[in-house]
């Protein structure tokens, strides 16, 4: 018989109850996302190792949080959402971004030997280089792993709006990330 | 489906964010359309890319400090310690038992030592419980 892993909302129960085991499993399914998704919008690394384990422990501890209302990976990221938001407030470091953005979509050279890692700062280019909103959304879908009605939920607004946005912002993306393409992969 | 119509359904296909049946269709138009099922492989594989590039592990050193503020926050207290080691049945009571059962039958089949013969109790010569106190005694 195959074990079903536990869920995400079995193990914020388990850590409730003092299962420390539960944190670590929770711990590893979202460190990537979450650290990436912070680290994407606020830019500063210092800044995102700070916020990261603020949004963390803010969830972990915040007793509000009824599984039986809403999965815990749309809790966190909105949580994440809003800290970051309430950073950026503090420190606009839109202009950094776009400045950083200018320079990496220079095209690079056609016989790139670490093509893989200039994809990836391709990719940071063209997200850098997104309005604010469509970063969020296709942060949010990517990394979140959110559904559209929970995005609408936590935006406020229509599932039919999502759709529509995110549709523009993933074409936004794409002509961003093909912009700065070498020519050969044009 | 024309391959339009398909076209603006690829987004919502890759995100698994159709009904059964749309779903079912739009994967029937790719698996006999060629260029539909390019388009979809390249917005999937972009989107893939996206992943990869922003996904990203924090230090190891955010990792300890995280632990460690969960561990004071959620370490439960020792009586609830000692509650949910005396509820985990099998492994320890089992290993109590194995422990406990010979100790007692060597303890049984230990030779006792003599025992001493009883202390006879005092008696109290000339008591008479019946007697009136020596107050309500008449002196003469």
């Amino acid at each position: 018989m195959i074990a079903v892993p536990p869920t995400d909302e079995d193990l914020v129960a388990a850590l409730r109850r003092g299962d420390l085991g539960a944190f670590d499993h929770l711990y590893a399914r979202y460190e990537q996302r979450l650290y990436g998704y912070v680290r994407r919008i606020v830019g500063d690394p210092a800044t995102a190792d700070d916020l990261f384990q603020d949004i963390f422990l803010t969830v972990l501890r915040d007793r509000s949080f009824d599984p039986a209302r809403g999965r815990f990976a749309a809790w966190l990221f909105t949580v994440a959402r809003n800290r970051c938001l309430a950073d950026q407030r503090r420190d606009r470091t839109r202009d950094a971004l776009r400045e950083q953005a200018g320079v990496h979509l220079q095209p690079g050279p056609a016989d790139d030997p670490e093509r893989r890692l200039g994809d990836a700062a391709r990719v940071h280019a063209a997200m850098a280089a997104l309005p604010e909103p469509q970063r969020q959304l296709i942060l949010l879908k990517q990394l979140g792993e959110l559904s559209y009605r929970e995005i609408a939920a936590l935006l406020g607004v229509a599932e039919g709006t999502i759709k529509s946005r995110l549709h523009a912002a993933t074409q936004a993306f794409r002509r961003l990330l093909t912009a700065g393409a070498p020519p050969d992969a044009l | 489906m024309p391959c339009e119509h398909c076209e603006s359904l690829l987004l919502e296909h890759a995100h698994g964010e159709l009904a059964p049946a749309e779903h079912a269709e739009v994967s029937r138009h790719l698996a006999a359309c060629p260029t539909c099922a390019l388009a979809s492989c390249r917005l999937r594989a972009d989107l893939e890319g996206l992943l990869q590039a922003t996904s990203e592990a924090p230090p190891p050193a955010v990792r300890a400090r995280l632990r460690a503020a969960v561990e004071r926050s959620f370490r439960p207290s020792w009586t609830r310690r000692t509650r949910a080691a005396l509820a985990r049945p099998v492994p320890a009571y089992a290993a109590l038992a194995a422990l406990l059962v010979p100790a007692a039958l060597w303890l049984l089949t230990l030779p006792r030592a003599p025992t001493a013969a009883p202390i006879a109790a005092p008696r109290l010569g000339g008591y008479d419980a019946a007697a009136p106190l020596l107050m309500h005694r008449s002196v003469f």
